[in-house]
């Protein structure tokens, strides 16, 4: 199954159920596994990273929603610099981890994890402590960096951009974890889900040459994570994306998580203290309608651990 | 006797090629001083360079052969082993072939030692890196043995990929120009040609450290006798004699070309050719007589001058701006009354004058022997040039702006890898052997054409065309052997700055497309380029050159065609970097949410 076909599946499935839920008489018993409303996004603070996905995914409807039994899944946080966890320039590995083991046990046939890194990337794999805490949660580790894997798209609603190369697993595997860490970014101000996507395609510098919050935006229109898990547990608030030392780093202790890829970027703007119109990709996407950065036409679940 | 020699070669032999192809750094730092230890050149260029008594290997060989003879040439040296391997296979093949005696060409033999001593001497490594039998050894297998093995490895990958094993993953491999491949195949296909019609008679004719063991082991101590009275002349050591050295007519062994291979003892079926030490000797060759005290003097003499030498290239240092300039091609108007080892101020002067007169330095082969991208910071005389004249060079599928940049950046130096010291150094001591080259995780390492100039050809350059330097990466300066460039802690070489940061702002795309960018920002480890604030939202680089190290990931990252809007050129003597200031950010902790 394609996984275009299956998120289109799923959802329609989503709303059977949902809606055979609502006529349910037995509702209260249901509702004590999958929350009462359907929220388009889950936030959390004050927890370990972990743990705060825990809460954010239950409050979700848990994996299940998302991962049906024998599936194939993508994560793909970001692992781009070759610095220590600790530095917040990668995805927070306890996190990617604790996705890599919710997919799996919600039946999940198999959880690759890759990034198109910019540093090295078998020494960014390693020195960010993703790879080893992905391969010992259960992930098959996949290389990003070789051209082979990347095959042509057209981008049917790409303003700009209009075709471009995605990897494989990306086009392949029937869900998609957008795993992004909120940073500052010296080009587009702040880089979260829809920029972490520029480490699923292959020619980066073709967007920085052509109006690149454009090409983020026109990228999102077109290849859509299941769901964004923003990692703002250590937040680079300047200095980014790569950072230059430890005093660039605030723990925000923060989790996001949602299906619509721009409201998740917008919350962590707000997050970091920036409108989400001052973010160009984020203010292009929702004209585009990749997805709404008006959080207040959105139903929120605010968590606090 | 053989068998020992054959275990031995092919441990040295399969651990110095897997250092060389081996492109993921699966070996310990250890099993390259263990292997490295040994090799006679490079062990003895990091003792002048590095000034340090850990590197006595060359020391051990000497007296390894004045023990035993040129053992080394054929268990230790790894281009002897090559080529014991082509005619092992030969061989295999035609199993009646026998060697036959021939006459020492002493005539190339000597000069071929001499040459390289000579050159060295007087300031150029050149043919010290042309000659090299561990150099050359390592140019072969690093550039052709380990494309191969990584060609097998990205094969293997997708086997196993298809199987659904993630177990092997595939490694792109940029090469910058061809042309630096030629004398490594050039070499190759010599000695195959050689070893193949006449054994070892490279090792014999024009490997400098050949004639040096050769000319040490004329007074070892063991060495392949023929015992007379046993000896039927029945001839089949000589026919055994991949050295071609055993002149059965008048029964005699010419150590000073024997390898050490042992294959004539055990050819020999009376027992009439052994290894022995001089008490057990039944009749002396003639040539043991030859002048012992006339090479014994010689040998000091050569040792005596190569402390000279490293006396006065550490010790003074004054001269080498002027046998500098010499030896490189490089545009490099330095005064010769001026000490180099001086500061900033002094390269700033040197900066300044090349500006005005970068050109005339330059030979014309440097232009056309790039076969690069037509960006390559090297064709300083294309500058009257229109930048669409240079398009065609470029592939269709690299990106534009909209708008080619113009301006040329404007390189002096090209950048040699941290912990090289600088140019000088660096090209002193290098001989081309592309460890460094293939240990490098980022392959920003590339063989230089005439980056250096030409007699700098082949070693490595910083090649940010092609990548960048791994901000916490030291690995070339572990495993280079000859101390070109010396070991470096991870502390100390995140402050080495092996060149400075430049900005043409109007190249930059943010100024030129009016778009967003930041992607020099992005790869810079110092932020010694940065983004200040510039029209609406967009921001624009802005640099801090005192705080750059020059890893070039800037220039790599800069995306704009055909001239970069950033770069890095080389310090001549590699300088300290200042630390990027830490401020302390507010920890601020709400406890609401701000949506």
């Amino acid at each position: 199954m394609k996984r275009r076909d299956f998120i289109w599946k799923g959802l329609s499935a989503g709303i059977i159920t949902g809606s055979a839920l609502a006529m349910n008489p037995f509702k209260k018993a249901m509702g004590a596994v999958q929350d009462e409303q359907a929220w388009d996004l889950v936030a959390v603070k004050g927890g370990e990273p972990g743990l705060m996905f825990d809460k954010a995914i239950l409050s979700l409807g848990g994996m299940k929603r998302y991962v049906k039994p024998n599936q194939t899944v993508v994560v793909k946080p970001n692992i781009g610099w070759d610095t220590s966890a600790e530095r917040g320039a990668n995805t927070n590995p306890q996190l990617v981890a604790r996705i890599v083991e919710h997919c799996l046990s919600a039946g999940a046939k198999t959880v690759y994890l890759f990034d198109h890194t910019i540093n090295e990337w078998t020494r960014t794999y390693s020195n960010s402590g993703i790879e080893k805490a992905a391969k010992d949660a259960g992930a098959k580790i996949a290389s990003g960096n070789s051209e082979s894997y990347y095959q042509p798209i057209t981008i049917k609603n790409g303003r700009l951009l209009k075709k471009d190369k995605v990897h494989e697993l990306i086009l392949e595997s029937d869900v998609f974890i957008n795993v992004p860490i909120l940073k500052s970014h010296g080009g587009t101000t702040l880089t979260i889900s829809m920029k972490n996507l520029m480490g699923v395609m292959w020619d980066r510098s073709y967007w920085h040459n052509n109006d690149l919050q454009q090409c983020i935006a026109d990228f999102a229109s077109e290849i859509k994570p299941t769901l964004n898990v923003v990692d703002a547990y250590k937040v680079m608030k300047r200095n980014g994306p790569r950072g230059v030392s430890l005093s660039d780093v605030v723990e925000m202790k923060s989790l996001i998580i949602s299906e619509d890829i721009v409201a998740a970027d917008a919350a962590a703007a707000k997050l970091f203290g920036k409108e989400p119109e001052q973010i160009g990709h984020i203010r292009i996407a929702n004209e585009m309608g990749v997805g709404t950065s008006d959080l207040t036409k959105l139903s929120i679940n605010r968590i606090t651990v | 006797m053989k068998k020992i020699r054959v275990i031995i070669a092919l441990i040295f032999f399969f651990s110095t090629v897997f250092l060389f192809i081996d492109f993921r750094k699966l070996l310990p730092e250890t099993f390259y001083d263990v292997f490295l230890y040994m090799q006679l050149v490079p062990s003895l260029l990091k003792f002048i360079s590095a000034v340090s008594i850990v590197t006595l290997g060359f020391i051990a060989v000497l007296l390894l052969t004045s023990l035993f003879g040129r053992v080394y040439c054929s268990a230790i040296c790894p281009l002897g082993i090559m080529q014991d391997f082509i005619l092992w296979v030969k061989k295999r093949i035609n199993r009646k072939f026998r060697y036959r005696y021939t006459k020492p060409v002493n005539y190339l033999r000597y000069p071929f030692l001499a040459l390289p001593v000579i050159a060295y001497l007087s300031g150029t490594i050149f043919f010290v890196s042309l000659l090299d039998p561990f150099s050359n050894f390592g140019r072969i297998v690093s550039d052709f043995f380990q494309p191969v093995y990584v060609f097998l490895n990205n094969t293997g990958a997708k086997l196993l990929e298809k199987a659904n094993v993630f177990f092997l993953y595939p490694e792109e491999i940029s090469m910058s120009g061809w042309v630096a491949y030629m004398f490594p195949a050039f070499l190759l296909g010599i000695i195959i040609w050689m070893s193949l019609k006449w054994g070892r008679l490279y090792c014999n004719t024009i490997c400098p450290v050949g004639a040096l063991l050769g000319f040490l082991s004329r007074i070892s101590v063991f060495r392949i006798r023929m015992i007379e009275d046993s000896c039927t002349k029945c001839g089949k050591c000589s026919f055994a004699c991949k050295a071609t050295c055993i002149n059965i007519k008048e029964q005699k062994v010419d150590f000073s070309r024997c390898v050490g291979c042992f294959n004539c003892i055990t050819a020999c079926p009376e027992n009439a050719i052994r290894y022995l030490a001089p008490v057990r000797q039944k009749s002396l060759p003639k040539e043991a007589d030859y002048s012992r005290r006339k090479i014994l003097i010689s040998g000091g003499l050569l040792v005596l001058s190569l402390f000279g030498l490293k006396r006065t290239v550490f010790g003074e240092g004054s001269d080498f701006s002027l046998s500098h300039k010499h030896k490189s091609g490089l545009p490099r108007n330095v005064s010769p009354g001026i000490s180099q080892n001086t500061s900033s101020g002094h390269q700033q002067n040197v900066y300044s004058r090349h500006s005005q007169n970068v050109n005339s330095g330059l030979p014309q082969d440097l232009n056309s022997g790039n076969s690069r991208d037509p960006d390559s910071i090297q064709n300083m005389e294309f500058n009257s040039q229109l930048p669409q004249e240079i398009n065609p060079g470029i592939p269709k599928e690299i990106p534009h702006n909209k708008v080619p940049t113009t301006i040329e950046p404007e390189k002096h130096y090209t950048v040699t890898p941290p912990g090289s010291l600088g140019i000088k150094h660096f090209t002193d001591t290098c001989t081309a052997c592309h460890l460094c080259v293939s240990a490098c995780p980022t392959q920003v390492l590339q063989p230089s054409i005439f980056e250096y100039g030409i007699m700098g050809l082949m070693q490595p350059y910083m090649d940010y065309v092609t990548n960048y330097c791994n901000f916490d990466c030291v690995i070339c300066s572990e495993v280079c052997p000859t101390g070109a460039i010396l070991s470096l802690t991870m502390e100390a070489k995140k402050t080495v700055q092996i060149g400075k940061v430049n900005l043409i702002i109007d190249n930059c795309v943010v100024k030129t497309d009016n778009t967003a960018c930041g992607s020099c920002s992005e790869h810079c480890p110092t932020q010694a380029v940065r983004m200040v604030p510039y029209i609406g939202d967009l921001t624009i680089p802005e640099i801090r050159p005192e705080i750059c190290v020059g890893c070039g990931a800037c220039e790599y990252a800069c995306p704009t065609r055909p001239f970069r809007a950033i770069y890095v050129d080389g310090n001549f003597e590699h300088q300290v970097a200042l630390l990027p200031e830490e401020e302390e950010l507010e920890q601020e902790v709400t406890e609401e949410f701000p949506f």
